[in-house]
């Protein structure tokens, strides 16, 4: 009853992306803009030289429109990003003041572009956000974090010289498969400053599969939470380990680490590892005996020893042949099933 | 997985219906695909090559992006992206739809294939030359998520969630039964669900949000014995008797509710003091069902009685309560200079009750005498409460010229009470008891900036007044460098030293772990956007030590493990015209414990034809070498994987 119920689920979820996708289509066709017309000449800057190319917009009738029209817009020299922009999560200010113009934004990060043009194009005379100066401007919008524990001031990354909003986001080149304006793949980026952590994934034989399928660093880590707090928990305030694997999450009669002073980092490597399952010890044996064998004092949790078994035998060297439940159970105290 | 092959179909012929239209259209679309086939040669152990890789031949679409240009009807975001959908191992596809202000939707389905069969796993035949181990599974995980966001921004801004996670597939595992163990086939399907449904208020400096969310979990598992397999891993008799089974079935049915209670407020006042707290709830509780059928020649110690077969019927329920609460101020200083101060506290409360009845059927004694089916009931009870708190401070002084410094301190209580169960392993009474620990921890860090040039250093120091478990620290410090260089974008080199230290001298656990990483790499280029190479190099080192009680003679000695790691990586980027071409070799090789050698190539070629469309070549190749040790497979576990893609690069 339960599979056709999950059948039914994803055939609904099958042709909701069918819909999806016939629908995109149409949009696309509805919307698939013009390539755009090169311009035969190169433009001229400065208002009273202004000559708009042919593929520019038709200045309005209105006074104030014609006036502003004889000022040569961005985008006739910069075509190709003030179309891309058109795409751009800064092309929609936020609490609806929508611009009608995508030209009439660049001033937002830019500054006043009339000497730019008049110098014909002079980049000395606009504006680049750029390091850490161009970061505070990002702040001048973007004050308050996305998470309650994300901080622009006091998290691992705020802004700084050595690492800044720029450093990972690009307003105009951001990579396609990313969200938030994201300079790169996720991985990428991290990798610039986080080389062990990426010589573990790019080397060692078992790794969790990271940059593809989707799976990215942001999906344990928060980039911009505050000190201690860089790992991403799940809604129930777990490590993020449980949000694939829920089978491990209980509650369990029978529990086994996790949720009795212990987690899944007790035992596992989260990262790239030489160990087939991850574990911390190179061995299965290793890993249990470090902490089932009772050697008091003190008297530490679940120390006591396990009865007979030889472990010079290939039958018990791993203790998970039998314990097969190490992640909890509810049907067997001693994790056989 | 039929259910993931129509949905992989549907994301297809969105793909493919994209391509039509664009190009009917002979207009620009922000469109992006690779699609194209994945060869597959393997030799050696491919058990191994897919466990560690499991890339498998087939379609494969690589790539697909598609960004609305500009708005679309009602909408003013349409994002579409995907990759690795089809061969696998691991597939994934969003969409991001929005009109600004009214709602944003988002989707996301992820797909991934898991397989594990190794040859020195849970293998007590590994000395024979007999592999995989027992414990497999050729499985698969899809993730779906999707949330609405109606007027997203504004004052209150209500949010709907759903996400669902289904892992299921066959696999084999183990079984202790009668003094043998025997191989079991396993089908097993869990379904996660998480609905929830929330609003999220932002009026000027104060932002909250609150989220109700309802958890149903169900996890359904059938074992049975495996053809051929009713002799089990023990052929020698005991007590003059072969332990052997006919028939073992067990089937398990485990359903969880989780209602999920997430708050949080954020208030910024006079731009100079910021608050924030969340708080969590998540009470649990599970109600699981099992059956066993076995049929056989059996053995018990512990009964000190032979039997010919096992009925067992469990019936369980756990439940936990669970909350985490934490507050925190940060005070502005200065613009650049922030005090923070915290607290965070979380209770996780365990009550478990089982109903274990089985009755052993034919029992008889170790003299000859039938004693008939003998019924034991355990009624077992378990409890265990944990309960943690944090106390944190700290201070960040920002852009001090080239400067950045930090330094904070942090106190962690920890207690668990577990009460002792008759239903323990070995001993009874020795699980339970109450348990303490707090851990201090005292740290800061110092980056230095300019020129290029950035220089990092950060050092922390724990101290702990017990251990919990026997491989908690008393002592350990944390110690992390970093540099980087970037000269005029035409130089870049890199370096990072970071090592752990910690040990509880505690003379009956004598427990120490050191483990240092280091890495280094860098890039020239040498000719500007068309020739660049690069190379990292780098060193891995766990060495740890603690006392263990033997179990075959009950002797204290020391476990060891010792692990020595060198990797290097060569490449070169090479951009010509319409030509590029990306390629690189990875070595890496382990010591110790585990001693193996991973060789990688890694070679990506594109070429386009016109502007729009281009043919890609990957070659990736993996070659795994592992070396004889204690209770590691050896060259049993070689293999060397070659994949061959080769697509159309089409972006209109």
């Amino acid at each position: 009853m339960r599979e056709r119920d999950g059948r039914r689920f994803l055939r609904a979820v099958s042709a909701a992306a069918l819909v999806l996708g016939a629908g995109a289509v149409w949009l696309v066709a509805q919307t698939a803009t013009p390539t755009p017309t090169p311009t035969t000449a190169a433009p001229t800057h400065g208002p009273t030289k202004a000559t708009p190319p042919a593929a520019a917009p038709t200045p309005g009738a209105a006074g104030a429109k014609a006036a502003a029209a004889e000022l040569p817009k961005c985008g006739d020299c910069h075509t190709d990003l003030v179309a891309a922009f058109a795409s751009n999560p800064h092309a929609r200010s936020p609490h609806g003041e929508k611009k009608s113009d995508i030209n009439d934004l660049c001033s937002n990060c830019h500054g006043d572009g009339t000497k730019h043009m008049e110098a014909g194009g002079d980049a000395s005379l606009i504006q680049k956000p750029k390091g850490l100066s161009g970061s505070e401007d990002c702040r001048a919008c973007h004050q308050s974090a996305h998470g309650p524990h994300d901080s622009f001031d006091t998290g691992v990354h705020s802004n700084t010289a050595a690492v800044n909003c720029l450093t990972c986001h690009s307003v105009h080149k951001s990579f396609a498969k990313s969200p938030f304006l994201l300079a790169d793949a996720p991985g990428k980026l991290c990798a610039t400053c986080h080389m062990n952590e990426t010589a573990s994934f790019e080397n060692k034989p078992y790794v969790h599969r990271l940059n593809r399928g989707g799976m990215t660093c942001l999906d344990c880590h928060s980039p911009h939470a505050t000190r201690g707090d860089a790992v991403k928990m799940t809604v129930q305030g777990e490590l993020p380990c449980l949000n694939c694997h829920a089978e491990k999450r209980g509650p369990f009669v029978f529990q086994h680490v996790t949720g009795s002073g212990g987690d899944c980092l007790s035992c596992h490597q989260p990262h790239g590892s030489n160990n087939p399952n991850m574990l911390l010890w190179a061995r299965v044996d290793q890993l249990c005996l470090s902490c089932h064998s009772q050697i008091p004092p003190p008297k530490t949790y679940g120390s006591q020893p396990p009865s007979f078994h030889d472990l010079t035998l290939p039958r018990y060297r791993n203790c998970t042949t039998c314990h097969v439940a190490v992640h909890g159970s509810n049907v067997s105290p001693r994790l056989l099933k | 997985m039929p259910s993931a092959r129509r949905f992989r179909s549907a994301v297809w012929t969105a793909a493919v219906l994209f391509a039509a239209a664009a190009s009917a259209r002979a207009q620009t679309v922000p469109v992006d695909v690779v699609l194209g086939y994945r060869f597959v040669d393997v030799s050696g152990n491919e058990n191994e090559y897919r466990t560690q890789i499991n890339d498998r031949p087939g379609v494969l679409l690589r790539s697909l992006d598609y960004t609305a240009p500009g708005s679309i009807g009602f909408l003013d975001t349409l994002q579409i992206t995907g990759s690795d959908i089809g061969a696998g191992p691991a597939g994934q596809f969003r969409l991001l739809a929005a009109q600004t202000d009214v709602f944003r939707l988002n989707f996301s389905w992820r797909e991934t294939d898991l397989f594990s069969a190794l040859p020195a796993f849970a293998n007590p035949f590994l000395d024979q030359g007999i592999i995989p181990g027992q414990q497999t599974w050729n499985r698969t995980r899809n993730i779906y998520d999707v949330q609405l966001d109606l007027l997203p921004g504004k004052i209150v801004s209500p949010i709907l969630g759903y996400t669902r996670n289904v892992y299921d597939g066959p696999g084999t595992t183990t079984y202790h039964l009668g003094e043998n163990e025997f191989l079991l086939d396993q089908q097993v399907q869990s379904v996660d669900q998480l609905y929830r449904i929330g609003l999220d208020f932002n009026w000027n400096d104060i932002h909250a949000g609150f989220t109700q969310g309802w958890r149903q979990y169900t996890w359904e598992d059938v074992a049975t014995l495996a053809p051929g397999a009713g002799s089990g891993n023990v052929t020698a008799p005991f007590l003059g008797q072969t332990q052997t089974a006919q028939a073992i079935t067990q089937t398990e049915h485990d359903k969880v509710n989780t209602p999920v209670t997430n708050a949080w407020l954020t208030a910024s006042f006079f731009g100079r003091l910021k608050i924030i707290g969340t708080f969590i709830k998540a009470d649990a509780s599970d109600e699981t069902n099992f059956v066993e059928a076995d049929l056989g020649q059996f053995l018990s110690f512990e009964l000190a009685r032979f039997f010919s077969g096992l009925a067992e019927d469990v019936s369980s329920k756990a439940r936990t309560d669970y909350w985490k609460a934490s507050g925190q101020a940060e005070i502005s200083l200065t613009s650049n200079v922030q005090v923070l101060g915290g607290w965070a506290e979380n209770s996780r409360a365990l009550d478990g009750t089982a109903l274990i009845s089985s009755l052993y059927v034919d029992t008889v004694t170790y003299a000859g005498q039938s004693t008939g089916n003998l019924l034991r009931e355990i009624n077992a009870h378990t409890e265990v409460d944990e309960m943690d708190r944090t106390y944190n401070a700290g201070v960040t002084a920002r852009q001090l010229g080239p400067f950045s410094v930090n330094a904070g301190w942090s106190q962690t209580q920890q207690n668990v009470t577990a009460t002792p169960d008759a239903s323990e392993i070995v001993i009874p009474g020795g699980q339970g008891g109450r348990y303490e620990r707090r851990v201090n921890t005292y740290g800061g860090g110092a980056t230095f900036s300019q020129w290029g040039l950035t220089l990092t250093a950060n050092y922390h120091h724990d101290a702990a007044d017990a251990p919990i478990f026997r491989t908690d620290y008393i002592s350990r410090d944390r110690y992390d460098f970093r540099g980087l260089w970037n000269f005029n974008n035409v130089l870049k080199v890199g370096a990072v030293f970071r090592e752990t230290q910690a040990d509880d001298d505690i003379v009956t656990i004598g427990y120490s772990t050191t483990i240092r990483e280091v890495q280094g790499n860098f890039e020239v280029t040498l000719l500007k956007d068309m020739l660049t190479i690069r190379g990292a190099g780098g060193e891995f080192l766990t060495d740890r030590d603690i006392l263990i009680r033997q179990p075959q003679d009950f002797s204290i000695v020391t476990t060891q493990q010792r692990e020595l790691g060198h990797n290097w990586e060569g490449g070169v980027h090479f951009v010509w015209q319409s030509l590029s071409l990306d390629a690189a070799y990875l070595w890496m090789n382990n010591n110790g414990s585990i001693p193996f050698t991973v060789d990688r190539i890694r070679v990506l070629a594109e070429y386009f034809f016109t502007k729009n469309l281009g043919l890609d070549f990957e070659w990736m190749r993996d070659k795994y070498d592992e070396r004889v040790t204690f209770d590691q497979a050896g060259p049993l576990a070689d293999f060397n994987g070659n994949r061959y893609f080769v697509g159309i690069h089409w972006r209109p």
